[in-house]
């Protein structure tokens, strides 16, 4: 195998507010290759967006801070940048702005919001543009129009405002914004979750055309386990800041081993069988103020037994490539239990 | 159909609702809860609650009567025996002072009372009827606000004469407009929210509609807003007096009192100092407590 | 947005009449004969009459109302002073640069410092700079206009002996009244340019914009403060309206000749045109600068220009299908 474009090693990131700390990610560690495509799975608070967050150096400050870990971007161990006195701020800051828009582009959850309104659509893709590119206005210009028209809307439209747009043609203006300096990772955080249910299928395909276009790798966050069967290479479910399974699609898709994985899927309508009700997943997720000890989803898992509270479960490699953190799962894989 | 989730997820964010409604049975009690944990909002407070009790209890705080003149006490500086000095004419300043607390803060209520009183019926007449009514009082509010608010009241105030009901008159209409629209605004911003909808839907007659729904959501910003314009309302009072076109010289208002001792300046300037600085600390103690209503009624804000 | 600012500049002249109306009517209901200020008590009824004649006063109140809107619009003549039969615009034309000038001068000077100091105390929110700014900001709101100055006379003027206590000539003398009226504005200005851009910086938009590689306080200043000005802008108009009732008290505190002055000194002798002709001139003024300040926030927020295209093109539609 090639050397990864993003390495993260045992991360811990914390928030710190005024109630307590918040154990937002917990001990995680997964890499993407070149060109590949790793879908985050989990529910709101699972930690998902605090790691694209660290990524891009943007934790929300005061109060986010990485406890420990690194995380490797581009053969670049990027988290030694990350600043622990007032002092160092400005300077690593310098190193990151050369990452964020650079080697990661970004995307948000939602178009509505996340380009600013007083500035053309066009401004604000030649401003990306420029920050790591030494062009000319014009230049720059010149290339926003080319990825206005690669993401599909009329390169004319490049003075028209952001609130001149509909939603999905917001999202594909920030998707513009975020491939417009080529990166070799592009960090999507629920690109489609604010989206009407056809316009998702559009953008993701824009999405899954692109990728292959500019050959980047992505990280994509979401909690539409379809979103991934249809984009990912590979799969990793969080849950309570940590991951309980990773493998690749056929891995999660065929064998899901984790309770909370196995439960997601009970949780999707199928088309085959004439189920009556959908289960749900009974119970909140645990309170990342306040983590338990032993496995994190004990309290709503179904096949919880005293073993399981013995201590805090690994990952473990159930088969090449696919790995669980259960006790159940411990070294081997179980039958189809 | 927006947004894809999972059966978790909704769960979750029932419980949530299901939270919050359980909380907002009280929204007051709520606010007030935060209030009391401001600590500069509890301070405004009770600087206010002091000064309602000087203005009741004055003739107990006083040393010396309103009008008590004191030839052989002409001008002198702060003492044991007079705290702030004494005027011109040998009156006790800090008892004037103290008397003040009778004047301001009941006309600065009074004012805002009737300016909102007068406004918010036309405000709400605007919000709740909407179209043409709604129009025709805007346009009409647009051209008594095109004279800035202190003019108006220099204006009426002249046109009038001097006096307390004078007073009360010109900075009552002349601040009117601005309630109304604040009226209007928070009416119409609850008009079309979804509890108006669900009243609306299960039958409810139009009058109690705005009397049941509408007054008690609309009030959050209408409250703040009192007590920052009770604070402007005192400052224009002095402004007037001071300007001679408010409350006339024996009165002991605390403008009419600077307005009186400028010509002291010179030699006795502890005149002007103290009926100042309780104008000031008025003001203060009212916009510490808006403040500190405004973060309670909308903790978004912050 | 052409129609609009058009619109707008037309709505102008029922807004004069307006408040011609409401001053009028001011004048109307002000108890007391006009008269006896003109000729004084020991005059006999001839001259009374005379007088009352030479000022049109014998006529039915709707005529003279309607004369002085007339005479307003066609002579921009605002009537005749009882007390010096002089033409009250005259008088008052000489005056208004002055009372401009210092009404302008604070709002400008409250800007400069107040926008600096909000944005700072926005991104610095909780540090020791935000919470100076923002005790200061609240008693500078708080202290009573015409007692700072009286204040401000007492040092500067009384005490230190540095700066002129009255009159206005050369720069000096502007720095007290300037400082008085811009007192409050500075205050309120900053409180709402802070709480604007705490609001701004919060938005998706800011983050987007530092996933771009842009540099933080680049991102505060073409990012933010562009969007945090909006609320601003829409302040600056009332900032005016308060500094122009402010120049009022200030001209009569530092004996400043400006229509401020003049009109109370109409006051106390009972000059009712020229009182009107003041509050007239000051309105009218007052209704340009809102006019100004909407045209600048259609100018600054894009979204506000589409919305009136939308609105002119539905129309022109609606005018070709009838």
């Amino acid at each position: 195998m090639s050397e990864p474009i993003l390495k993260i090693e045992n991360l811990v990131v914390h928030y710190e507010t005024r109630t307590g700390v918040a154990e937002a990610v917990n001990d995680v560690s997964f890499e993407i290759q070149p060109g590949e495509t790793l879908g985050l799975v989990g529910e709101t608070g699972a930690g998902k967006t605090t790691i694209a967050l660290t990524i891009m150096g943007l934790l929300p400050q005061p109060g986010g801070h990485v406890i420990q870990g690194k995380i490797t971007l581009d053969g670049e161990e990027i988290t030694r940048y990350l600043s622990n006195s007032r002092r160092e701020t400005n300077k690593n800051d310098k190193h990151f702005r050369k990452i964020r828009g650079n080697k990661v582009g970004m995307i948000f959850q939602d178009p509505m919001s996340a380009l600013n309104p007083v500035y053309t659509v066009g401004e604000q893709i030649a401003e990306v543009i420029r920050l790591h590119n030494r062009v000319s206005r014009s230049e720059a210009e010149k290339r926003a129009v080319e990825m206005m028209e690669t993401v599909g809307i009329p390169g004319a439209r490049f003075n028209n405002y952001p609130h001149e747009f509909s939603g999905g043609m917001k999202q594909r203006i920030v998707i513009a914004m975020a491939l417009a300096c080529s990166p070799k990772l592009l960090i999507a955080d629920e690109p489609t979750t604010a989206l009407d249910v056809t316009i998702q299928a559009q953008v993701l395909e824009l999405m899954r055309g692109l990728r292959k276009e500019f050959n980047t790798a992505m990280l994509m966050i979401t909690h539409d386990l379809g979103v991934v069967a249809d984009i990912c290479d590979k799969c990793a479910v969080i849950y309570a800041g940590q991951i309980v399974e990773i493998g690749t699609l056929e891995h999660i898709f065929n064998s899901p081993c984790h309770p909370y994985t196995r439960a997601l899927f009970d949780a999707l309508p199928s088309l085959d069988s004439d189920v009556e009700r959908l289960k749900s997943i009974e119970g909140l997720m645990a309170d990342p103020m306040d983590l338990p000890t032993y496995c994190s989803f004990y309290d709503r898992c179904d096949r919880k037994c005293d073993a399981c509270k013995a201590g805090d479960p690994v990952l473990k490699e159930v088969e090449p490539g696919h790995f669980v953190s259960c006790v159940h799962y411990d070294g081997k894989k179980e039958g189809e239990a | 159909m927006a947004k894809r989730y999972t059966p978790a997820m909704e769960k979750l964010d029932r419980k949530k609702v299901r939270n919050k409604s359980a909380m907002s049975t009280s929204p007051a009690k709520e606010a007030w809860i935060r209030l009391k944990r401001n600590r500069l909002a509890v301070a405004g407070m009770i600087i206010l609650l002091l000064l309602i009790l000087t203005a009741i209890f004055a003739d107990f705080i006083a040393p010396y009567g309103i009008d008590e003149q004191n030839y052989s006490d002409v001008l002198q500086a702060p003492s044991l025996k007079h705290l702030f000095g004494t005027d011109n004419y040998g009156r006790d300043i800090f008892s004037r002072v103290v008397y003040g607390t009778r004047i301001s803060l009941p006309i600065g209520f009074i004012c805002v009372f009737l300016a909102y009183l007068f406004g918010g019926i036309l405000g709400a007449i605007a919000a709740y009827y909407g179209g043409r009514a709604d129009m025709v009082i805007m346009r009409i509010l647009d051209i008594f606000q095109s004279i800035p608010p202190m003019l108006m009241a220099i204006a009426i105030a002249a046109s009038l004469g001097t006096g307390v009901v004078n007073l009360v008159i010109a900075i009552s209409v002349s601040t009117m407009p601005a309630r109304a629209r604040i009226v209007r605004a928070a009416i119409l911003s609850v008009k079309n929210s979804d509890y108006i909808e669900s009243a609306r839907s299960v039958g409810a007659s139009s009058r109690r509609q705005l009397l049941k729904y509408m007054l008690p959501n609309a009030l959050g910003p209408i409250l703040t807003n009192v007590t920052f314009s009770i604070a402007t309302a005192i400052l224009t009072v002095s402004s007037m007096s001071y300007l001679g076109l408010g409350i006339a010289a024996p009165t002991p208002e605390w403008g009419s009192m600077l307005s009186a001792g400028r010509s002291f300046i010179r030699t006795s300037p502890h005149i002007l100092i103290f009926p100042g600085v309780a104008i000031m600390i008025t003001v203060l103690a009212l916009n510490l407590f808006g403040d500190g209503l405004r973060d309670a009624l909308d903790p978004r804000l912050k | 947005m052409l129609r609009y600012i058009l619109k707008r500049i037309l709505w102008m002249i029922p807004v004069v009449i307006g408040v011609l109306l409401i001053v009028f009517t001011l004048s109307v209901i002000t108890p007391g004969d006009p008269v006896d200020n003109m000729v004084g008590p020991d005059a006999t009824v001839e001259a009374r009459e005379a007088a009352r004649e030479e000022m049109g006063l014998n006529q039915p109140v709707y005529v003279r109302f309607v004369k002085y809107v007339w005479g307003v619009f066609t002579r921009l003549d605002l009537g005749t002073s009882y007390s010096n039969r002089q033409p009250v615009a005259k008088e008052i034309m000489h005056r208004f640069p002055v009372t401009l000038k210092l009404t302008l001068a604070s709002v400008i000077v409250a800007l400069a410092i107040a926008l600096p100091l909000g944005v700072l105390s926005a991104v610095k929110q909780y540090s020791w700079v935000d919470n100076i700014t923002m005790a200061s900001a609240l008693f500078f709101v708080s202290i009573p206009q015409f007692w700072f100055a009286l204040m401000l006379l007492l040092i500067f003027s009384v005490k230190l002996q540095i700066l002129p206590a009255s009159g206005i000539n050369g720069i000096r003398s502007w720095i007290l009244p300037v400082a008085m009226i811009g007192v409050g504005n500075v205050g309120n200005l900053a409180r709402v340019t802070r709480s604007s851009m705490l609001e701004v910086i919060r938005q998706d938009y800011i983050r987007t914009a530092r996933a771009k590689g842009q540099r933080k306080s680049v991102v505060i200043f073409k990012h933010g403060l562009r969007n945090a000005l909006m609320p601003v802008i829409a302040n600056v108009g009332n900032t005016i309206g308060v500094s122009l009732g402010g120049a009022v008290v200030a001209e009569s505190i530092f004996s400043i000749p400006g229509v401020g002055q003049f009109m109370l000194n109409a006051i106390n002798s009972r000059d009712w045109p020229s009182v009107q002709g003041g509050i007239v001139v000051l309105a009218i003024t007052f209704s340009i600068v809102m006019l100004l300040v909407d045209i600048v926030y259609t100018i600054v927020d894009p979204r506000l220009k589409t919305e009136f295209q939308a609105r002119a093109k539905t129309k022109r539609k609606k005018g070709a299908a009838a």
